[in-house]
């Protein structure tokens, strides 16, 4: 007999199935049509199909980024997807010592609101949806920032920002900061979006960076939900209307090369989103319990070796995707083994989105895969798994004590491991790395362009200290006081105050120090750079 | 009884722990004593704990381009020691050519994404007993 | 040999480095350097931090380390971890959670595995506190890992024990009473931002007050419980204060004090002892010729696994 195939997250999968495997199906309780409850089938009915298009982006200073946004817009690109480099990920200006070498190679570099003016430059604000990755509190106030400065409402704005305050510490980029503090920020970004930029997401939720450390799509999916219903529930005990904010929660997930797989963790999101916020959460909006899913096709699962391989597997990847149907898609790139994407696999990216979209029919008929008996048993079997992972590790105690306590750093670090004996057992297979090799000297199909090195921008430090000095310094100060300040007063919304602090000219890592400082934390967490308002405290 | 103990560690801004963590406790399973660095570290850091640790290896995991300005600085410093700890570099944005360069400066071992288990137990066992 | 005892004594971090190496490898010659130090040292106070693991034990040495630099004295960390029992492999992690001291050069930090020896002391850490001792640092602080009975090893070799505990931990009966009740110097509640902080600080209290006249001769030193936030140093000056009573009390040498001090002495020098008995044993027989034919023999039955044991011991000693 052979051995049993198995998904990634250890489903067994069958040679055939049958009705057998779907027997009691009730139709409007587990799949409802597309737009309707549960949402298993896809959030809205979307009679054109397709989704938003676009590739992940953001390199060198804020201006070279703003040509890479053009040059994706003018290949059809419909929305932009951009990332910062690591420190900006990381809340640090490119003046930091630790960010020398790195400054715009793996993003765009961004501190400060001037940055963002370079950065979305003739953008059309609104048509054009924004979805940023740099840290969300700093995004969403210059976005606020220039959309007034344009004439143009905030409340037309569309895109939306990611919260990570459960895993970013243990398997992203490192906050330096208290849990508490980060959630906070968190909240006040979502709330003050809710409030006054109605048509963002303010909260993505961003299961992509931390699924990268190895994990399969149900522990993907249910370290997701652990902190949705986390940030739901404290959003709710400020008061908050679960309808007020539920419309605009989106999820970022990951698509790895498990075709069926990712498909059914799809649905079967779909379907706990809606059913947690209208049974647990009691939303009555139906925009609140329909979730839109954004997806980034895996890193990992593309190789170094032979790239232009990774070609056919972001296609794979998209077709699964127009399959499970999505809202918005990119693509990682064939040189993402080596770099950020290059103008030629961007164009490549978006080339494999449009093929999709525009050649197959793919995606003009929604859920093509409801009813079959094989996807229907998958889409349980994974929704099954993933409530009772969550359960599972809620009942360990309090998630965000779980947090603190170091659960999650364990667990992460549980699933690289995983990831790297299976990768040595073999147990993953991957074409041209394990099997298929072909000697090194032969492998040169793109190789050219995926080694090319972006160099730091090491100008960059010197131009914003320089643009420090230049600064009304005592105006800074402050703004930055202020923020200490409100931090210093539970309760109290920060946005307002890193609104007015950007506007003045305060950079991230300075509101960022005030306000690792006004929780008792280091202002420099790398114990390089001393505060501005060390002396006003 | 000698024990192996090894340093690994990610230099500059660099996040990304799945190898250095994998190698890690890869590692650990073949009984070598690991000091896990993690990440944030400059050459002048891991110089500086590799002499309070007295490792046999310094390993540096990288996914990013970082390490190839932190790494001259790191050899420079290990240069002028007596006897200076060998240096292993792994990541699959090591290109063959960075490789050579690495080599080229010093760098004992160079291992790239295809790298097995067993390859790099032997070679750091064999940096070990020198 | 005389060279690198020298240089450790003049300071060097290299040689120190170095020799805390030889001993945790057992090398012959390290326990001869060891008795060479001894007149080196003396000079530095040691701090015994003990607790369950993710306690919070090496961020509130780093605090502590901030809190002896600000005082301008020296400090050396040793941090304890466990070996892995089946493959003796272990990962050191905890030098992230003093990094930013990474650099400062009268700080020394040393991680140790420890290598099959439950409670994490090994012969090794009390050798390795020599080292750091007499290569004139003010104080050692050594980290080891314990949830119970096994505490008590480290408490032997500190001047001041902290038992680190988290809120909530509180009920956890069981694994107070066993042992580390009667050995922490003081009582440190790390998290203490926690809600049940209170709850936890009041239960301890009350063991101590309960155990307090317990005993043959009258306690005189009842641990303190303090509440620390070691993650953004809150309550570390405190619990400073405190370590620094205690040394003040342990320097009075009270009748409680003086006979815990000999009975802990007792069991290491027992410890000791057995220690380098086994081991000079085992080198004995370790070519395995002496064992090998014996072993023949009493397979055979030609004579008893008693009798070998015995003739043997006597024919080594
Ligand atoms: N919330 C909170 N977390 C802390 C505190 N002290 C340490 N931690 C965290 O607890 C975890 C374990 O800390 P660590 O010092 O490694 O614990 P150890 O295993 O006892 O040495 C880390 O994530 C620390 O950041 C504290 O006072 N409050
Ligand atoms: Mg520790």
């Amino acid at each position: 007999m052979p051995s049993t195939v198995r998904t990634k997250s250890g489903i067994p999968l069958k040679n055939i199935y049958t009705p057998e495997d779907d027997p009691d199906r009730d139709y409007q309780r587990d799949l409802g049509n597309p737009g309707s409850y549960p949402f298993t089938r896809g959030t809205r009915d979307n009679p054109g199909g397709g989704w938003i298009q676009r590739e992940l982006s953001g390199e060198g200073d804020p201006l070279r980024s703003n040509a890479q946004f053009k040059y994706l817009l003018e290949m059809g690109q419909t929305g932009i997807d951009v990332i910062g480099d690591s420190p900006t990920m990381s809340l640090m200006d490119p003046d930091h010592p630790l960010a020398k070498y790195v400054v715009g190679t793996q993003g765009v570099s961004v501190c400060c609101h001037n940055d963002y003016r370079d950065l979305l430059r003739d953008i059309p604000l609104d048509e054009i949806s924004i979805s940023s990755s740099a840290p969300g509190m700093f995004t969403v106030a210059s976005l606020y920032l220039l959309a007034k400065e344009g004439g143009i409402s905030p409340a037309a704005l569309r895109g939306s920002v990611l919260q990570w305050p459960f895993y970013s510490e243990n398997c992203g980029y490192a906050y330096k900061m208290p849990f508490d503090l980060h959630l906070r920020m968190s909240c006040d970004v979502i709330e003050f979006c809710s409030r006054e930029m109605p048509r963002f997401h303010g909260y993505l939720e961003d299961t992509y960076f931390f699924s990268e450390a190895g994990l399969n799509a149900v522990e993907e999916a249910a370290l997701g939900f652990i902190e949705i219903r986390h940030i739901v529930r404290t959003l709710l005990n400020r008061g908050l209307a679960i309808d007020s904010f539920a419309p605009r929660i989106a999820i970022l997930v990951n698509c790895t090369m498990d075709f069926y797989e990712e498909i059914a963790k799809i649905r079967a999101m779909r379907r706990i989103f809606s059913r947690m916020m209208k049974e647990e959460f009691g939303a009555q909006d139906p925009r609140s319990m329909a979730v839109n899913i954004a997806c980034h096709t895996s890193g990992l699962s593309l190789t170094s070796e032979q790239p232009a391989n990774n070609i056919v597997r972001g296609a794979v990847q998209t077709v699964a995707l127009g399959l499970a149907g999505i809202q918005a898609l990119e693509i990682s790139t064939f040189d993402e083994g080596f770099r950020t994407p290059s103008e030629e696999a961007h164009r490549v990216g978006l080339r494999t989105q449009q093929i999709v979209d525009l050649e197959t029919n793919i995606t003009k008929v929604q859920d093509p895969f409801g009813g079959s008996w094989f996807m229907e048993s998958l889409t349980d079997e994974v929704e099954g798994k993933i409530l009772a992972l969550v359960e599972e590790i809620e009942s360990r105690g309090d998630p965000a004590e779980l947090v603190t306590s170091g659960y999650f750093r364990q667990f992460f670090e549980g699933t690289m491991s995983r990831h790297h004996q299976q990768m040595s057992a073999g147990e993953i297979t991957k074409v041209g790395l394990n099997v298929h090799k072909i000697p090194e000297e032969e492998d040169t199909l793109l190789r050219d362009v995926s080694e090319v090195k972006i160099e730091p921008y090491r100008q960059r430090a010197d131009d914003i200290a320089a643009f420090k000095l230049s600064r009304d310094q005592a105006g800074v100060n402050e703004s930055l006081l202020r923020v200490h300040n409100t931090v210093q007063s539970p309760g109290k919304n920060i946005m307002e105050g890193v609104i007015n602090a950007v506007q003045i000219g305060a950079t991230m890592g300075e509101v960022i120090g005030v306000m690792r400082q006004a929780s008792g934390e280091p202002y420099d967490p790398y114990g390089h750079l001393r505060s501005p308002i060390e002396d006003l405290l | 009884m000698k024990n192996i103990r090894v340093l690994i560690g990610i230099l500059g801004m660099d996040q990304h722990e799945v190898a250095a963590v994998g190698i890690a406790k890869m590692l650990r399973d073949h009984g070598m004593e690991v000091i896990y660095a993690g990440c944030f570290n400059t050459p002048e850091t891991l110089f500086q704990s590799a002499i309070e640790e007295d490792v046999d290896v310094i390993g540096i995991s990288s996914h990013s381009w970082e390490y190839l300005y932190y790494l001259p600085e790191l050899m420079e410093l290990l240069a002028a020691e007596e006897e200076p700890v060998p240096v292993v570099v792994g990541g699959s944005v090591v290109t063959a050519k960075d490789a050579q360069e690495l080599t080229a400066i010093g760098v004992a071992a160079v291992y790239g994404s295809g790298a097995s288990d067993g390859e790099i137990i032997d070679s750091i066992k064999e940096l070990a007993d020198r | 040999m005389q060279k690198l005892v020298d240089k450790v004594v003049s300071g060097d971090l290299r040689s120190a480095s170095r020799l805390i190496r030889m001993i945790d490898d057992g090398h012959p010659q390290s326990h001869e350097a060891l008795k060479q130090l001894f007149p080196h040292c003396g000079g530095a106070r040691v701090i015994g931090i003990t607790g369950p693991p993710g306690a919070g034990k090496s961020t509130l040495s780093s605090s502590l380390i901030d809190i002896i630099r600000q005082r301008n004295k020296s400090v050396g960390v040793l941090a304890v971890d466990p070996s892995s029992p089946i493959t003796g492999g272990a990962i050191l992690g905890d030098r992230i959670r003093m990094s930013r001291h990474a650099l400062d050069e009268d700080v020394f930090i040393r991680s140790l595995a420890s290598r099959g020896h439950f409670g994490g002391i090994t012969p090794a850490t009390r050798g390795a506190i020599r080292v750091m001792d007499a290569m004139g640092k003010d104080y050692v602080i050594v980290e080891t890992v314990g949830v119970g009975q096994d505490e008590v090893d480290i408490a032997r070799l500190a001047d001041t024990t902290l038992i680190v505990w988290v809120p909530g931990l509180g009920d956890n009966v069981q694994a107070m009473k066993a042992g580390i009740m009667e050995v922490g110097d003081v009582f440190v509640v790390n998290k203490a931002e926690h809600p049940d902080t209170a709850n936890t600080v009041n239960y301890l209290k009350s063991v101590f007050r309960q155990t307090g006249s317990s005993g043959p001769i009258q306690r005189d030193w009842i641990p303190p419980v303090l509440e620390t936030v070691a993650l953004n140093s809150r309550g570390i000056d405190e619990l400073f204060k405190v370590i620094d009573e205690h040394a003040q009390y342990t320097s009075r040498a009270s009748e409680y004090y003086l006979a815990r001090k000999r009975a802990d002495c007792e069991v290491e020098l027992r410890g000791f002892i057995s220690r380098e008995i086994n081991h000079r044993i085992s080198r004995q027989l370790a070519d395995g010729e002496k064992i090998n034919a014996q072993v023949g023999q009493i397979i055979t039955g030609e004579t008893d696994i008693y009798v070998v044991t015995d003739s043997l011991l006597q024919e080594l000693e």
